[in-house]
């Protein structure tokens, strides 16, 4: 109940940042239409795009929330309801957007693999949502946070996918994927760019578990005091009217 | 010249009375003003000031107090408790206990640690050396912040209830009730950031409260607060107390701490 209550109001905020959402739908859109011309390309840095929109809004998500997740929890609740609510809400939005650009691609491309062009988009945003959130509780700042996610993700535009920088990237499962959905490579970059994805996103959640148990740890107290202790305490005490 | 019902009506509508009380008051303020032949802000004074006199008395008998709990005992307890940041030592060796039903302030000068111990009630912050013991249940008010700037108030109340389980409805409903003890009534779509800054503090102090805790920490909650809403608070820190809340609040205005069980004061920041 209280991770919906979280998705609930990450949705209700996101819906009212009317210009934020235009930008998030334009930035897929402006990497795909400038290599619209060559179109595998044109494909990958759409979903390539898309996982940067939705990290991008899951950083801000989360790095805007801290104050309010830390009365969050005070007031009782848990952090893993916290962080997996938000994480919920900034996926679901990755994957509306990303089937207004499945639709898009359909139309305007002649795809072998339509199903990999999905999965494509399912990686970017199953990394992309905690990659987001990762660096927004590491960093814990805006600005810091936007340029680290921009050095991981220029990087991984620019860098040959088949060099090992490429692969410690977070996002080159979205690369490896696209190699077998335009029929470019066997088997073998689909099931790469799988494992790549799934572990890239275990290492996410254990960094985002770890930095979440710092920042919004409450330290139990060394005694909870319940209903059943006595009045008086040990030192100078009144009692209480 | 101003408009003397017209500023009436709203500063009633603004302390959450309905348009058929607001219409019933300003009948008969003005029926009083004639009977004596002068004009409403020659018989009441300012508009703005009457409405909040008249909306206070009503409020102390329209507005139910919480449930008292029944039970005395201590809500906090703090032993030698010190924190220190690298070198610099921000508090040191403060003890302090709040029973339940008990107001206690903290002052000190700034910069003297006031709202670190706070946190370190609040367990968002761990202590150097010491031991702090508390109830299950904690509401904390902070100085200001702690909100999300596009959600409306009353989507807040939701969002705190869903932490001990309650309805959605009743988390409105009781978040609603709360604001009108301290004289708001949240606009249903006006989101929390086009607030003025008074009222945004209101909004902190209801969630501290939404939650039905044992023990209430107040950081300086009356930032921004006019007159009206000053008294307000202290009115309600009075019903907590009265209902087995215990009360830490940190406060730097002398003038209310007669009201107060107990003060602590903290030592001086070191030079």
């Amino acid at each position: 109940m209280q991770a919906i209550a979280i998705a609930r109001a990450t949705f209700r905020e996101l819906s009212r940042r009317h210009t934020a959402l235009v930008m998030l739908v334009l930035l897929p859109l402006a990497f795909y239409l400038a290599r619209r011309d060559i179109p595998f390309s044109a494909v990958v840095v759409l979903a390539l795009g898309l996982g940067w929109a939705v990290s991008t809004l899951a950083l801000f998500s989360t790095v805007n929330a801290l104050e309010l997740d830390g009365r969050l929890r005070i007031a009782g609740f848990t952090t893993p309801a916290i962080l997996m609510g938000r994480l919920f809400a900034v996926m679901l939005i990755g994957v509306a957007l990303s089937l207004g650009y499945l639709v898009l691609v359909i139309v305007d491309q002649d795809v072998a693999r339509l199903g990999g062009v999905a999965l494509m988009m399912l990686c970017a945003i199953v990394v992309g949502a905690p990659l987001g959130m990762a660096i927004g509780l590491l960093l814990r700042r805006e600005l810091e946070g936007a340029l680290a996610l921009l050095i991981f993700l220029a990087t991984q535009f620019m860098t040959n996918p088949e060099k090992l920088l490429a692969r410690c990237l977070p996002l080159w499962s979205v690369r490896a994927v696209a190699d077998w959905t335009m029929d470019l490579g066997g088997a073998s970059w689909l099931r790469d760019g799988l494992i790549h994805a799934a572990a890239t996103l275990a290492v996410l959640l254990v960094v985002i578990a770890f930095t979440s148990a710092f920042r919004l740890r409450i330290h139990p107290p060394h005694e909870v005091l319940g209903d059943d202790q006595d009045v008086l305490g040990p030192v100078g005490f009144d009692r209480p009217r | 010249m101003s408009n003397w019902p017209a500023n009436f009506m709203h500063a009633l509508s603004e302390h959450g009375l309905d348009s058929d009380s607001v219409q019933r008051l300003k009948s008969e303020a003005l029926e009083q003003a004639t009977d004596h032949g002068l004009p409403p802000e020659r018989v009441f004074g300012p508009a703005t000031a009457y409405a909040d006199r008249l909306a206070r008395a009503l409020r102390s008998t329209t507005v139910p107090p919480l449930p008292a709990s029944g039970k005395e005992s201590v809500a906090l307890r703090l032993a030698g408790v010190s924190k220190r940041y690298g070198r610099r030592q921000v508090l040191r060796d403060v003890s302090l206990e709040v029973g339940r039903g008990e107001s206690v302030a903290v002052v000190g000068a700034n910069g003297s640690g006031k709202s670190t111990l706070l946190q370190i009630c609040a367990g968002t912050v761990k202590p150097t050396s010491g031991t702090v013991e508390r109830a299950v249940h904690v509401g904390y008010v902070p100085q200001s912040g702690g909100t999300a700037p596009f959600l409306t108030p009353s989507e807040h109340f939701e969002l705190f209830a869903a932490a001990r389980a309650d309805s959605r409805g009743r988390g409105i409903a009781t978040g609603l009730q709360l604001a009108a003890a301290l004289g708001w009534r949240p606009r249903a779509k006006q989101p929390v950031g086009q607030l003025s800054g008074g009222t945004r503090q209101k909004l902190n102090v209801v969630l501290g409260e939404l939650s039905r805790p044992e023990l209430l920490l107040l950081d300086e909650p009356y930032q921004g607060f006019d007159h009206g809403a000053y008294v307000d608070l202290w009115t309600q820190i009075d019903r907590w107390r009265d209902t087995g809340t215990a009360v830490l609040i940190v406060s730097h205005m002398l003038s209310e701490l007669d009201r107060v069980d107990r003060i602590v004061e903290l030592d001086a920041p070191e030079e």
